[in-house]
């Protein structure tokens, strides 16, 4: 299991941003990630696009901090979505139950379209 | 101009300039010479000499050799052309070449200074480098001043051609220069100046900085104090051994040399003394005999006397006026008178010496013969010749030596004559009595006083052998007629401890006595530096061991205390040598050793939660599984080395229920084993109260939220069998679904229940689901640490792989598939690490033939 530091990149469009992330999803990673989110959230962006087609594993508390970012969006009336998971991925986000609130796409301009509608 | 300097040419061509202005300007005056040659001198020490190409080599040896030889031969040189110029060159030549001897004894010296200045201004501070340039300079310039330099000159050929410690950097080496160079000044200061200044002896001295004499003195000196730097040195090398060894080695280096030295230089100033009062013995009888028969002769009524007179009454009037100071003393004269030969003797004269008597012919050769054997007697002889009108006239004194005179001598002198008893029988004792002296080359026979010394002292209190030394000195006599020269007796002479160390002269100073004085100055001057000595290095020799001893000491406690367990102590040394090294790596080791117990303790600590959480985890789970009539029902649990916070149970549920529970808590340690230790007691108790699925999960998803930290979450499916109606009502907080085998449509399926993870919101709601079961079916509970399981690609057991593993165990028990499970986890993990707990539980509904 290959622990390499996450890499995240974001994308700041008019309504949405797209966060775009590398390498495991772990605490420190789910982190990053979170960290980035509530910037973008301060910045007054609702919508949000995760996009971890270049990251394969995901731990218990990585799960744990999505959930939490997922809990903030809802909070503030936003959006959040995921894209370009891998099956596994895709399976536990769906049995951790994050599929209520959050909508998997498969590609990230699915995404993109149902948000810009 | 600096290239122009460059290679000998041009300095040789320099100096040769430099010496010519400068005896031009001494033919023209003196008033500022001196300042203009020491002004030039600085010129080109500081100005020229650093751009010399020689001046570049990187090690300071080979500049002072390049150095020191090229000068040292120019200086030579042009000493040896002063020498000459003493006795064969004109005024000006002499001028030119003393001028250039000065010029490059300056040049010379004030390189040297430069050259030692470079070769410790290495590091040192700015206000250090000025001090010790500005020591180094007057040092050397203070050579030339006092003719030190010479010996310099010497001691640098001589060391020359090793001066190895000069070029290295090592730390001793520098150690000993310094000390050198250091010593060397303080004790310029301290040595009696008078040793410095040449005295005026008659002999001709050559041109070196001073006369051969001072320089004799100065080398000797310089000799005593490079022992006691060598001694310093050596002092300092042995201080790095271990105590005992030594002290051996500076009794052998320092102590025992030195008490060597001082015991010569002693004994050399004792016989220099004995020499003195020979001297003054010699002096005070036959010098003064001498003298007065010299002066006789030169009277012109003497003369008249001898022309014309009776030469009895000659004789007589020549002992008359000294038979008071040499008691027996008669006279024989003999004149030629026309062809006869007419003699005449004094008073009290012996037959022997006018009858048959003749002055034989080794007594007009050898005109320094002063003791004489006639018969059985001995005496003093002076003896003179001379001729008054073609005729030759002849004058022979005698002085017997005994009774009276002897006594005078030995109370004046403070001596004792011994006559050798074989040569004179002691029958009469008073007529072969004898004294006095020359130097004889058979040296002194020293004999410490015996018992009968001890009579003597009773006898005459100033010369007892408490307060003197006792030293006897051979007295040899030539006989008369065969001019042979014999011991005859010895003279004992009493020497104070008072006389050995005094610098007085007596009485009748004389060009004699003045040199054995000034040799006995320096003796004493080298004795007195030698004790100093002495005390000096014995003081460096205790500081330096007790130093070494407190270092050590130290050393030791610290070492104790660390052996201990003290690891907050530090040793402290205020030296820099390589005891402080030695502290330094204690303490540095002392600090690893302190981490390296942290980390130990911390790993220790680690350990023993992971141990702790994992005996709190292995007793929250079943003892055995549930024996239910109609049902197989198997699990396996196999913690991960760090614990993964896994849980399964099973609650009965009266008679026909039973209650199935499997978690994960994420997070390890304590505190996923205390979660789930709350995680039962909270189900045990909601059990009680109502075992209904919404409601446990309802009231677990609290607990969860109260009891957690935020982002750890705990996974949960409850599910409630019951056994006669066989249906399963479930409900999954963010579990993995568990998997439903049905035989009758021989399908796998999941019993998906999507709900976020226990303890994200409060008061969350779950929907519990009901499905039914079927005889043959299987109900699959696992947690994700089966799935995540990875081979050595890295890649993941997965759930297909699983899901082909149950479907293809459909037809066994629920024993063997289990085993079938985790026999193709075990093949497919071969090797690698097993990350989180795996728990596995099969329900199996067993069919009619199962014995249902």
């Amino acid at each position: 299991m290959k622990e390499e530091e996450l890499k995240v990149t974001v994308r700041k469009e008019d309504n949405y941003a797209v966060i775009s992330t590398e390498g495991y999803i772990n605490n420190l990673g789910g982190e990053k990630i979170a960290k980035e989110c509530y910037q973008l959230m301060d910045e007054g962006v609702k919508n949000f696009i995760l996009n971890l087609a270049q990251s394969r594993v995901i731990n218990s508390i990585g799960i744990s901090i999505l959930i939490e970012i997922i809990e903030k969006v809802l909070e503030v009336k936003g959006n959040i979505s995921f894209c370009a998971l891998t099956p596994t991925i895709a399976k536990t986000f769906r049995i951790m139950g994050l599929t209520q609130y959050a909508k998997v796409f498969a590609t990230e301009e699915e995404a993109i379209k149902a948000i810009t509608g | 101009m600096s290239k122009w300097v460059e290679g000998r040419r041009g300095l040789t061509l320099l100096f040769a300039l430099g010496s010519l202005c400068l005896a031009v300007v001494q033919r023209m005056g003196t008033g500022y010479l001196r300042s203009l040659e020491i002004a030039i001198a600085f010129v080109t020490a500081f100005f020229i000499i650093p751009r010399l190409s020689f001046f570049n080599y990187r090690t300071i040896g080979r500049q002072l050799k390049v150095y020191e030889f090229t000068f040292l031969a120019l200086y030579l040189l042009g000493g040896v052309g002063t020498f000459i110029s003493f006795y064969v060159g004109s005024g000006p030549l002499k001028l030119i070449l003393f001028s250039f001897l000065d010029t490059l004894a300056i040049f010379l010296s004030l390189s040297l200074a430069f050259s030692f200045y470079r070769l410790y201004h290495i590091g040192a501070s700015k206000k250090r480098k000025l001090l010790l340039g500005l020591i180094v300079l007057i040092f050397f310039l203070n050579l030339i001043g006092t003719g030190f330099f010479a010996i310099l000159v010497v001691l640098i050929i001589i060391h020359g051609a090793r001066i190895k410690g000069i070029s290295s950097s090592h730390h001793s080496l520098r150690i000993k220069l310094f000390l050198l160079l250091v010593l060397f000044w303080v004790l310029f200061f301290l040595t009696p100046k008078g040793l410095f200044i040449s005295p005026k002896l008659p002999f001709p001295g050559f041109y070196f900085g001073s006369s051969l004499y001072s320089l004799f003195v100065k080398s000797f000196i310089t000799y005593i104090m490079l022992f006691t730097f060598v001694l310093a040195v050596s002092l300092v090398e042995t201080s790095r051994r271990l105590s005992t060894k030594s002290a051996i080695s500076y009794v052998f280096q320092a102590l025992i040399p030195m008490v060597i030295l001082i015991a010569v230089i002693a004994g050399n100033m004792v016989f220099l003394s004995v020499s003195l009062k020979l001297f003054a013995i010699h002096r005070s009888y036959i010098g003064s005999l001498d003298e007065y028969v010299a002066n006789l002769f030169s009277s012109p009524s003497f003369k008249e006397k001898m022309r014309n007179g009776s030469l009895n009454e000659v004789a007589q009037q020549v002992v008359a006026p000294i038979a008071h100071s040499f008691p027996g003393i008669f006279a024989v004269v003999e004149v030629e008178r026309g062809k006869e030969v007419e003699r005449g003797v004094s008073e009290g004269t012996p037959p022997d010496f006018f009858a048959n008597f003749s002055i034989p012919t080794w007594v007009v050769e050898d005109r320094l013969v002063e003791l004489v054997k006639k018969g059985n007697g001995y005496f003093i002889f002076a003896y003179y010749e001379g001729e008054e009108g073609g005729k030759r006239a002849r004058l022979a004194l005698f002085v017997p030596l005994r009774g009276e005179f002897i006594q005078m001598v030995e109370k004046e002198y403070a001596v004792k004559f011994i006559p050798i008893k074989k040569e004179t029988p002691s029958a009469d004792k008073g007529s072969n009595a004898t004294t006095i002296i020359h130097p004889d080359k058979r040296g002194l026979v020293i004999s410490l006083d015996t018992k009968k010394g001890g009579k003597q002292r009773t006898e005459r209190k100033e010369a007892s052998f408490l307060n003197s030394l006792i030293l006897a000195y051979p007295l040899s006599a030539v006989d008369w007629e065969r001019g042979e020269r014999k011991r005859f007796a010895e003279l004992k002479l009493y020497n104070s401890y008072t006389a050995i160390f005094s610098l007085s002269e007596g009485e009748t100073p004389s060009f004699f006595s003045s040199y054995l004085v000034l040799i006995r100055a320096v003796n004493l001057a080298v004795l007195v530096v030698a004790f100093f000595l002495i005390i000096f290095s014995t003081y460096i020799g205790g500081r330096v061991s007790r130093g070494m001893k407190v270092s050590l000491t130290k050393l030791v406690e610290g070492v104790r205390r660390i052996g201990c367990g003290d690891l907050e102590c530090k040793i402290k040394l205020p030296s820099r040598d390589e005891y402080y090294q030695l502290a330094r790596s204690i303490n540095l080791m002392t600090e690893d050793l302190k981490k390296y117990l942290d980390e130990v303790v911390e790993n220790e600590r680690i350990k023993q939660e992971l141990l702790t959480a994992s005996t709190i985890q292995l007793s929250m789970l079943p003892v055995a599984d549930p024996k239910i009539p109609g049902y197989e029902i198997v699990s396996h649990f196999r913690p991960a080395k760090e614990v993964g916070g896994d849980y399964y149970d099973y609650f009965p549920l009266g008679d026909d229920r039973l209650a199935i529970v499997i978690g994960d808590v994420s997070g390890e340690g304590i505190s996923a084993g205390l979660l789930m230790a709350m995680a039962k007691s909270c189900l045990l108790n909601q059990i009680r109260v109502s075992p209904d699925v919404p409601k446990v999960m309802y009231a677990m998803n609290n607990m969860v939220y109260e009891a957690l930290r935020k982002r750890l979450l705990m996974t949960l499916c409850y599910s409630v069998l019951d056994i006669h109606s066989r249906t399963l009502t479930f409900a999954s907080a963010g579990h993995h679904f568990p998997y439903l085998y049905s035989k009758k449509g021989g399908k796998l399926s999941e019993l998906e229940s999507i709900a976020y993870p226990l303890g994200v919101r409060r008061d969350s709601t779950y929907r519990a689901k009901r499905i039914e079961l079927g005889p043959g079916d299987y109900l699959v509970f696992y947690t994700d640490g089966i799935i995540e399981a990875r081979n050595q690609d890295g890649e993941e057991f997965g759930f297909e792989r699983f899901e082909r593993v149950i479907l293809s165990h459909t037809i066994s028990s629920a024993r063997e598939m289990r085993d079938g499970i985790l026999k193709e986890l075990h093949e497919f993990s071969r090797g690698e690490p097993q990350f989180d707990d795996i728990t596995l539980v099969i329900i199996k509904v067993k069919e009619e033939e199962d014995g249902f």
